[in-house]
């Protein structure tokens, strides 16, 4: 199953110019694998404290979260409330 | 106006009962976290920097040390020294190393017998400094010969030329931009710039702490997270961290200031030195405007295109933010919060984390969403007067709906700008004649919340009350909401509903009351938790009448059977079941634990009636009217006054609030005398319209609530003012001075 990663254009550095993924992960734990494995410049990001948004939805990272197939998931740095 | 697509009708959710910590707090009776004491307590405190920016090149305290009472005194030696990453950046902000990076920065602390010991034994340590050149304006920060705050504290994101000051970077946008703007009939840009503004809580920070040679400690803390307080005590200190037992106290006040660390260490660590004895610190205000949070500083670069009937095109903004010594400005949330109202089809955004020799920089209360509607508000305003446009019109066509693209990216689900715009335009203080130096200003707001790791459970008093347990301290009143929605879910009075917020030995990990969170996750958590608990109340009925459990339901406190078929039995209430438990399987009791999804985005509208002195430049806000979408308001008193603070903090960010500092680097007006929070005779009476529409992810509709508030304010005072003047100002504080020079000179050269 194939899932579409949005990335800040900041990050496209560490991903070969792109800011949007095609990743093959059925859940959010093989998402951050792949990114790890084939963009390990995105290590540092990732290990920063990361929140998602999963088809709109804004959520804490769970590994063993199921991801719809060609579901649209941004990658965002954790939030910060007041 | 309620918009409602969840059609049960409540009981007691949108009622307005007492509330459960009223009785404590007017009497006294509360303990708040300078309250406790407990047997063989020393009292601590803390030598600070004097300079913005020095190494030091020694400590002496051996005279110290000799005074009588002085248990214990601590400096960075006493901590480990392997620590790297976030927990170096939180040891290094609790106490300094070789270097003092900030006025106010620990040096060392001293635990003795009385508070006036401990503060005599300060003045006796002797510290020699080297001072080192500093920066304080983000700007000047940015600039090539800047002095530098850290050597290589820029991170992965940092692009190659930056600034060494700049600590981290950011990029995202979408669409054609220069299509964008061609399709635009006018097109302006404009640089805004905010001041640091202190969360200004009424209790400052307070703990008291003990901890034993082994590793086993335990503190009692004024804070918005005491799991978070555990992590971050437990990493700095490099502590077991189940080993360390935190316990809240009754707070008062945050706004996002408390949800991380400064005394609460050094308190730990000085127990530990003095031999387990406990140490409480409280800090002065001084301390609090010196050495902790407040939010960032900005300076702000916005371009915004729009066509002459209203519609916007494009918008990119270049925000620069200084969190302090050890970053963490939240310009990543500015960003997302920037152009988030509108629909627009090119968006560009870039963001810098600036270093400068200030306190490092705290949440508050919706991180960086007010400096950002400060800015790009501010400039739409413009460009309304520039073309004639209504200003709420203008916003009604551009706003985001179900199913709009926001411009940081992910699509929104149910949420309710449009229905907030529409109950602001219909209300009459839109409406209201205007005199002579008068003027009024429309803006919007939005903050996206949050869900988060919560842990709760609920369970059944033998005489069938309920005790909830909740992680979530108790800033806004969600104790309140937690209890009618208690009630709600059981149908049992809110007065047999007690909501204790407990220890981090007796939950699992809870996230701070951040982010307009604790009604929302905490309330969503213990729905499901008071849930599983009706499972077993009509479970144990069940096997009483020897039917299935599905042919038992749960309705207003009592179980009964689902119908004929079901048998003929007279309902069982809540309180027979309870006072049976010991004879039908033992207590009852559920919990839930989970990352709370279902989070509710919100949106704002705000609009300001000012009165503007020519003479005095002094602002005088006449009327001031909130609008918001809560989703749901479980206690609207609590919801209206939400509404409310943030209006209030945002009128003193806007018109009076900032941090000065001298030619030396250090603060000017550390006290409230000099920083001027406004007071209720300042305000006139701040009218509200709760807008309902629900979140359909939360079993409520609930949304948070707490923070959006704080956004609009800025920006709609800022256009207050100029439609008063004629005048536009774009920087803060409008301050009397500032505004006075804006009308002499026709700006307020920023």
């Amino acid at each position: 199953m194939a899932v579409n990663v949005y990335l800040w254009a900041s990050l496209k550095k560490f991903t070969n110019d792109k800011d949007i993924l095609k990743i093959e992960a059925t859940t959010i734990g093989e998402l951050v694998s792949v990114l790890r494995r084939d963009f390990p410049g995105l290590k540092p990001f990732l290990d920063s404290g990361i929140s998602f948004a999963i088809n709109g939805e804004l959520s804490n990272p769970n590994s063993n979260e199921t991801i719809p197939d060609e579901a649209e998931i941004y990658i965002m740095q954790k939030l910060k409330g007041g | 106006m309620a918009k409602d697509d969840i059609t049960k009708s409540f009981k007691f959710i949108g009622t307005r009962p007492n509330r459960p910590d009223g009785f404590e707090k007017v009497t006294g009776r509360a303990k708040y976290g300078a309250d406790i004491s407990a047997v063989g307590m020393l009292h601590g405190a803390v030598l600070r920097s004097p300079y913005a920016h020095a190494r030091i090149k020694s400590i002496n305290f051996e005279k110290a040390a000799k005074l009588d009472g002085v248990k214990a005194i601590i400096t960075r030696d006493d901590f480990p020294k392997d620590r790297e990453g976030e927990p170096l950046k939180l040891l290094e902000n609790t106490i300094a190393g070789e270097i003092a990076y900030y006025d106010g920065h620990a040096i060392a602390a001293v635990a003795a017998t009385s508070v006036f010991t401990a503060k005599e034994a300060l003045k006796e340590i002797e510290v020699e400094y080297e001072v080192l050149p500093h920066v304080i304006d983000v700007d000047e920060a940015m600039k090539p010969d800047a002095p530098i705050v850290r050597e290589n504290a820029g991170d992965f994101s940092v692009p190659e030329g930056s600034s060494p000051n700049v600590a981290s970077y950011i990029e995202f946008g979408r669409g054609d931009i220069a299509n964008g703007f061609d399709k635009a009939d006018i097109v302006k840009s404009g640089l805004f710039k905010t001041e640091a503004a202190h969360q200004g809580y009424i209790e400052p920070h307070a703990c008291m702490a003990q901890l034993d040679h082994n590793g086993q400690g335990e503190m009692w803390v004024c804070t918005q997270g005491h799991w978070y307080i555990r992590q971050m005590c437990s990493e700095v200190l490099g502590l077991e961290a189940s080993k360390l037992c935190v316990t809240p106290s009754e707070i008062g006040g945050g706004f996002g200031g408390k949800t991380t660390i400064f005394i609460e260490p050094l308190a730990l660590a000085l127990s530990k030195k003095s031999g387990g004895r406990p140490v409480k610190i409280v800090m002065s205000r001084s301390e609090v405007l010196r050495a902790t949070g407040p939010t960032a500083s900005a300076s702000m670069d916005v371009k915004i295109g729009m066509t002459k009937d209203g519609y916007l095109t494009a918008g990119c903004v270049e925000f620069r933010m200084q969190g302090g010594a050890f970053g963490g400005s939240p310009v990543s949330e500015a960003l997302q919060c920037a152009f988030a109202s509108y629909n627009m089809d090119a968006v560009h955004h870039i963001g810098f984390d600036v270093l400068a020799n200030r306190p490092r920089a705290a949440a508050y209360r919706a991180p960086g969403s007010p400096m950002a509607a400060f800015a790009v508000e501010s400039l739409i305003d413009e460009m309304c007067t520039d073309l004639n446009l209504d200003p709420i019109d203008v916003r009604l066509k551009n706003a985001v709906a179900e199913g709009s693209k926001s411009s940081y990216g992910p699509k929104f689900k149910k949420i309710g700008l449009i229905e907030t715009l529409e109950a602001t335009k219909e209300h009459p203080n839109y409406s209201i004649e205007l005199g002579v130096n008068q003027g009024r200003g429309v803006a919007a707001g939005y903050w996206m919340n949050h869900g988060g790791e919560t842990s709760v459970s609920v369970s059944l008093a033998e005489d069938g009350s309920v005790n909830v347990s909740v992680g979530t301290p108790d800033i806004g009143g969600s104790r309140a909401s937690i209890a009618l929605m208690t009630a709600e879910t059981y149908g049992i009075p809110y007065d047999s509903v007690r909501v204790n917020i407990l220890e981090t030995g007796a939950l699992g990990f809870n996230e701070p009351t951040h982010g307009s969170r604790a009604t929302l996750a905490s309330g969503k958590a213990v729905y499901e938790a008071a849930n599983q608990t009706i499972a077993e109340m009509c479970t144990r009925v069940a096997k009483k009448w020897q039917i299935d459990p599905d042919a038992v339901y749960w309705e207003n406190g009592y179980a009964k059977p689902a119908g004929p078929n079901a048998g003929d039995f007279s309902p069982i209430s809540i309180k027979q079941i309870a006072s049976e438990m010991d004879q039908t399987g033992g207590p009852i009791a559920g919990h839930h634990e989970a990352s709370i999804r279902g989070v509710g985005h919100s949106f704002g509208v705000h609009i300001a009636d000012v009165e503007v002195d020519p003479e005095t430049g002094r602002v005088t806000v006449l009327r001031y009217l909130v609008a918001q979408d809560a989703g749901r308001a479980v206690h609207p008193s609590y919801v209206e006054g939400q509404f409310q603070g943030g209006a209030v903090q945002g009128i003193g960010w806007a018109l009076n609030e900032e941090y000065v500092y001298g030619e030396d680097g250090c603060l000017q007006n550390a006290a409230f005398l000099d920083y001027r929070i406004p007071v209720a005779s300042d305000l006139p009476n701040i009218d509200t319209i709760i807008v309902e529409v629900p979140n359909p992810d939360h079993p409520f509709g609930v949304r948070g609530v707490g923070e959006t508030g704080i956004a609009p304010p800025l920006p709609a005072l800022a256009n207050a003012v100029a439609a008063a003047t004629k005048v536009r100002l774009r920087s803060l504080p409008m301050s009397p001075t500032k505004v006075l020079k804006a009308l002499k000179t026709g700006n307020d050269g920023c």
